[in-house]
């Protein structure tokens, strides 16, 4: 073997060698490393003050601000879900004190960022709804020609109870040119029918519909799911409570009232789904609980497989 | 300029961009093109289905600054370069002007800048129909063409400086340039704030002559699919021009006056 090829042999080992280390040492020292005692450090620069150092850049700097969002709030949802802690209602549990700032931020970086303003509005009203409004209004001083940005003022006043307000805010945003004509709509059926559950289905139809990130789809979705499922609940204790008129007693199992609950039509013309034993399944997919008890004949989510929300 | 001299110029640009093309100057395309792949496979999860509006603000962003760090690096050794190694002395032997030579040098490294944006044009418009799935966004082009006019002038800046300086410190005194001419818009605001009318005029004066950048700056907008308007357009390639022309005659004026004994 040549005197050079040996050197060659030795300096690849040395390189292999040394990755190996470097492998090793990188589990070993964040196996060690201390718990990050800042991860909700505060964001310590303005939004206009980025915005000014960002200059050609201010549009990337905003995606950054974005992922981080959807980062930052994802990953606590996911932890409480994982706690079986999370309600769609009120997330305030979860301090996601930096969601407003970050969202904030986007929408300095770029006023235009559409995709923000809508996540905010769906998100915020379960933290601070103060909030929520202040970020949709800032959207629509920058974008007035935007109406989902009413409808989305809109639906945080009805989620407020504030019925009134949210009318006459789908009200001016339906006088928009290019509005749509369920603004007008949703404007006399908030106001004459308030929190009704189909109004409730409506608003978030129309927001799913609108709606281009799928973060914010997911959500509404998740919303929808809720509503599917107080109705399928709704129906489900009717024949229950005409069940436990006839005989006396609740029923002891799903499968032992079978053919009512395949008899069972929602509002669209469907019927419940079923598991092939029986068991009445939730949107989701879980299987719905049967309550027994002596003082109690219904049903609810099974909060252990349901991936619906409670509330 | 006589057909002549405008062959001389166009022989100097050609095989400038030659020399720049066996530089490996292009080999940055090889990242950027792995960047926006990675961004096109990689994002869509992470925004939320938002990729499309991140690519064009990452791949236009790069496109400014993989062409900055050309217009610098590349430009400040334009001439410095022949200087150390002695063969401006055989190219002004010949019958070639000062002021033919930094115009061809000039023109030479404007044209692979030329190449480098289109081709990351082209890179940033396949991702972009990639996950838009087919979907052509033309505002790119738009901003492309304002990243190229600002990049002239970045070129033209480092041809100015190096023709006097050093390359460490031309590329500096460039760079200094760049981020500046970024937040030129600023000093004009500050002037506005100052209480002192010499400090107001200091400053006023300093956002006139530095280059203002920002003029160029339409990434953001190009997310959104907005185009510049015509008028804007022209007015950009006119200040580029413009500044391009000034900064070219005080490069050749400071260049003929070298003496290289």
């Amino acid at each position: 073997m040549s005197k050079r090829t040996l050197k060659t042999i030795l300096l690849g080992g040395f390189i292999i060698a040394g990755f190996g280390l470097i492998f090793i040492l990188s589990d070993v020292l964040e196996a060690r490393r201390a718990p990050d005692p800042y991860a909700d450090e505060d964001l310590y620069l303005s939004s206009q003050r980025i915005k000014a150092f960002s200059g050609d850049f201010s549009g990337l700097a905003a995606d950054w601000y974005w992922i981080n969002s959807l980062q930052y709030i994802g990953g606590k949802i996911v932890k409480a879900k994982d706690e079986g802690a999370f309600s769609l209602k009120d997330m305030r549990p979860l301090n996601p004190r930096q969601l407003y700032p970050m969202l904030d931020r986007t929408t300095t970086l770029d006023p235009g960022y559409m995709a923000a303003y809508t996540f905010g509005a769906i998100i915020l009203p379960a933290i601070d709804e103060d909030l929520a409004i202040k970020l949709t209004e800032k959207g629509i001083a920058e974008n007035p020609h935007e109406w989902v940005l009413y409808q989305h003022l809109g639906y945080i006043y009805w989620q407020r109870g504030d019925h009134e307000k949210a009318a006459q805010v789908y009200d001016q945003g339906s006088k928009i040119e290019g509005a749509p004509a369920f603004m007008k709509q949703m404007s006399a059926k908030v106001r004459l029918e308030g929190g009704t559950r189909e109004t409730a289905r409506e608003i978030y139809q129309h927001i799913f519909d609108s709606a281009e990130d799928t973060r914010t789809k997911e959500l509404i979705a998740m919303r929808l799911a809720q509503i599917v499922s107080l109705d399928e609940r709704d129906r489900i204790r009717e024949v229950l409570q005409e069940i436990q008129k006839k005989t006396g007693s609740c029923p002891q199992s799903w499968p032992a009232i079978f053919t009512s609950l395949r008899a069972i039509k929602m509002s669209d013309g469907k019927g419940l789904a079923l598991s092939r034993e029986g068991i009445p399944l939730d949107p989701s997919g879980a299987p719905y609980r049967l309550i027994n008890s002596e003082e109690k004949c219904d049903v609810d989510l099974d909060l252990v497989t349901t991936k619906i929300p409670p509330g | 300029m006589k057909s002549s001299s405008l062959k001389r110029v166009l022989s100097v640009a050609r095989n400038t961009f030659r020399e720049a093309v066996r530089d490996r100057v292009l080999y940055n395309l090889v990242l950027f093109v792995l960047l926006i792949t990675a961004a096109a496979v990689f994002l869509g999860d992470l925004t939320a289905g938002y990729e499309a509006r991140v690519i064009v603000n990452m791949g236009l962003s790069a496109a400014l600054v993989f062409g900055a760090f050309i217009a610098i690096f590349v430009g400040v050794s334009l001439v410095s370069k022949e200087i150390e190694k002695r063969t401006v002395y055989a190219i002004l032997s010949k019958p070639l002007g000062r002021g033919e030579f930094i115009i061809g040098k000039y023109l030479g490294l404007s044209l692979t800048l030329l190449v480098n944006v289109v081709v990351m044009g082209a890179g940033i418009s396949l991702a972009l129909l990639y996950v838009k799935g087919g979907q052509f966004i033309p505002s790119i082009w738009y901003a492309l063409v304002l990243t190229f006019f600002e990049l002239t002038i970045l070129t033209a800046t480092a041809t100015l400086f190096s023709s006097f300086s050093s390359p460490a410190l031309s590329a500096l005194l460039t760079f200094f340039i760049f981020v500046i001419g970024h937040f030129s818009a600023s000093l004009r605001e500050f002037a506005l704030a100052l209480g002192s009318q010499s400090a107001k005029l200091f400053f006023e004066s300093l956002y006139y002559v530095l280059p203002n950048l920002s003029n160029f700056a339409f990434i953001t907008p190009a997310a959104h699919g907005q185009f510049p308007s015509a008028g804007f357009t022209a007015a950009a390639a006119g200040y580029a021009l413009i500044y391009v022309t000034i900064l070219l005659s005080g490069s050749i004026l400071i260049f003929s006056r070298r003496n290289f004994k």
